[in-house]
């Protein structure tokens, strides 16, 4: 296991994004229509207290980490890289590809970047579980789940 | 309430009514066995489920989902180590042991009676607190509401996982996702950015599953997966006999009290109701030295204290709208996906649907006990099911819940973001719950606080005159926010002279 204590690692830039993200969402909120409403009247006046208040503790944080040497454990990047694309098409493939064959497609991917290599076994779940859940919403409970754009059945 | 009881009753004593309950229940204990999914995200799982059916049962199901998965936690922690729900952590100091002197089915057997205690007493516990806090929070003005709501958001981030300042950036966080869409007073949209999709906010059910669920998919991806957990031989529940409860009914009344109350107060939770319900018992237990070797009295604190909690954190929330922990918050979503509008007028409003939840929950920790010996042995099998295999389950289970909140395709865009972001920062310990209840709160909070300036003419200070509650609850709000900080300084003090 090796250990990251640079000023320069995950945890400085993840403190250092939550500082900077508030910040620009408050310069945003000052442009927003009927901001220079009086008070509580105003639609950014909530939101502003919220952010002030995010920015100020993400000052303190940012502070607290760059005092502190924390060890950061290293994660297998590859595999959570590969599930997290793999989500992010998932959900964009849903509504275009349609429920089962999306589900299908990331089950396969899920369970090969998990290590499980038994093609029979990989390919049988992958297929039962959004089968059994398009038959069950579908059919049974009658609420059906997105259909691909290519074909009425699935 | 009372007045309304037989038809409480007429919603729950059906054939429809008690399937429900003993089906959610069965689900509940199953879902909790399993490692990694615990309550939030067992919860999240069946919810897409319950959009066909009336209010009443599809509630009564999640309840069911909830209490069965705090108890089903403790299966996996006694049967492999491994607790199912962070609840059962603590189990696995004795359960464990137990199960390796051959003693499994007896270690469930206290666990499960411990468990129905627990949750039975709770149950009592909600039926008359709920409705007496409930009674007192309608005289609140605007003001006592601020003040109500900022006390349950202070209490939830003081005592969550992790620094305190991290608990407030996420509880900001969230505050802050609660404003996206169309401001409650002039109607002008904020932070939508030009998209229309945004005008009605972002959907609280996506943010809690991804948050909760996807990341912790992402996490358990990150970290080693074990393939297969080693089991002992597990042949059925076998209840202890009366004598060997002898000198451990003090125990387990102590235990109950302990998770009835940390349960009451906001965001505590019960794995901390758990693991300080085990520390007393270990310094009180004439036991105490055979604690971590297989002990029946470590099982019993820890397990009374987890099942009691589920309806001491319902108080809060069926009373105030203010969630007990992340899994109650997800209850609270529900209930607006039902068409029931959470806050101080809840049970005033809906006093069948409240009573039949009261009624329900009492017989669903009722049913732990044949459940818990049915159940236990047949889903025990299903311990040895690989890791991988669950993961991807999750979250086609957790997409087709997001997906049916609304049918909105953009909602899987913001759990799945939700997820990735939740994993990111949950890496840099982070917590998750202040967020889930900031977005929960916050609207509440925003109309409270400018309804109150309006009044006051734009008076902060006048928050303070007039109004003996809110000041009362900001004091309390005030020295839980600082009590912890305060304490943590004074240690390091103390260390430095």
């Amino acid at each position: 296991m090796s250990h990251v204590s640079s000023w320069f690692s995950e945890r400085s830039v993840v403190a250092l994004v939550l500082l900077l993200t508030p910040i620009a969402l408050l310069v945003t909120a000052q442009g927003l229509q009927f901001a220079d409403l009086g008070g509580a009247f105003s639609p950014v006046f909530f939101p502003s207290i919220a952010l002030w208040l995010w920015i100020g503790l993400a000052a303190l944080n940012l502070l607290s980490e760059g005092l502190t040497k924390a060890l950061q454990q290293p994660a297998p990047l590859w595999r959570v890289a590969v599930i997290g694309f793999g989500f992010v098409v998932y959900a964009l493939a849903i509504m275009p590809m349609g429920f089962l064959v999306s589900s299908i497609g990331f089950c396969m991917v899920c369970l090969v970047s998990l290590g499980m290599h038994k093609p029979l076994v990989v390919a049988g779940f992958s297929v039962a579980l959004p089968l059994s859940l398009f038959v069950l919403f579908n059919y049974i409970l009658m609420l059906p789940l997105p259909h691909s754009s290519w074909t009425h059945l699935f | 309430m009372l007045q309304s009881l037989p038809q409480s009753l007429e919603l729950i004593l059906t054939l429809d009514g008690l399937l429900v309950l003993v089906f959610g229940t069965a689900l509940g204990i199953v879902l909790g066995a399993l490692p990694g999914i615990g309550s939030t995200v067992a919860v999240a799982m069946v919810l897409p489920f319950t959009l066909t059916m009336d209010q009443a049962p599809a509630i009564l199901t999640l309840l069911a989902i909830y209490a069965g998965s705090v108890y089903g936690g403790s299966i996996s922690a006694i049967l492999i180590n491994t607790p199912g729900t962070p609840q059962s952590a603590a189990t696995c100091f004795d359960g464990y042991p137990m199960a390796q002197q051959g003693k499994a089915g007896l270690a469930l057997g206290w666990s499960t009676v411990a468990s129905v205690v627990g949750g039975i007493v709770s149950a009592i516990v909600l039926i008359f607190a709920a409705p007496q806090l409930a009674a007192l929070a309608l005289n609140f003005g605007p003001i006592e509401i601020f003040a109500l709501i900022l006390l349950g958001m202070t209490c939830i981030v003081s005592v969550s996982e992790g620094t305190v300042v991290k608990g407030l950036m996420m509880g900001m966080l969230g505050i802050f996702l609660s404003c996206v869409g169309g401001d409650p007073i002039t109607g002008e949209s904020r932070f939508t950015f030009g998209d229309y999709r945004l005008i009605a906010g972002f959907n609280l059910l996506a943010v809690v599953i991804g948050v909760f669920a996807l990341s912790e998919v992402l996490m358990r991806a990150s970290q080693r997966l074990d393939s297969t957990a080693a089991m002992f031989d597990f042949k059925g529940l076998v209840l202890p006999k009366m004598s060997q409860w002898r000198g451990r009914g003090r125990n387990l009344m102590k235990s109950v009290a302990i998770g009835c109350g940390i349960g009451v107060l906001p965001g505590t939770g019960a794995a901390t109701a758990a693991f300080i319900s085990y520390a007393e018992a270990k310094r009180s237990s004439p036991n105490r030295a055979n604690f971590g070797k297989g002990e029946p009295d470590g099982i019993v604190a820890s397990e009374a204290a987890n099942n009691a909690v589920t309806g001491g954190a319902l108080v809060p929330t069926l009373a105030l709208g203010i969630p007990g922990d992340a899994v109650t918050a997800v209850m609270l979503a529900t209930l607006t996906v039902h068409g029931i509008t959470p806050g101080i007028r809840l049970m005033q409003d809906n006093p069948v649907v409240i009573g039949a939840i009261f009624i329900g929950f009492l017989i669903i920790n009722i049913l732990l006990l044949p459940l818990g010996a049915l159940v236990s042995r047949t889903s025990a099998p299903l311990l040895r099911l690989p890791e991988p295999y669950m993961l991807a389950a999750i979250t086609v289970f957790c997409m087709v819940g997001v997906y049916f909140v609304n049918g909105n395709p953009l909602d899987l865009i913001v759990a799945v973001t939700a997820g990735i972001v939740g994993f990111i920062l949950r890496r840099q310990g982070f917590p998750m719950a202040p967020l889930v209840i900031g977005m929960v709160l916050g609207p509440t909070l925003e109309i409270s606080l400018r309804q109150g300036l309006i009044l006051t003419d734009g008076k902060f200070s006048e928050f303070f005159v007039g109004h003996p509650i809110a000041v009362v609850l900001m004091a309390i709000a005030a020295i839980a926010l600082l009590y912890k900080p305060v304490k943590q300084g004074m240690v390091r003090l103390r260390k430095l002279t």
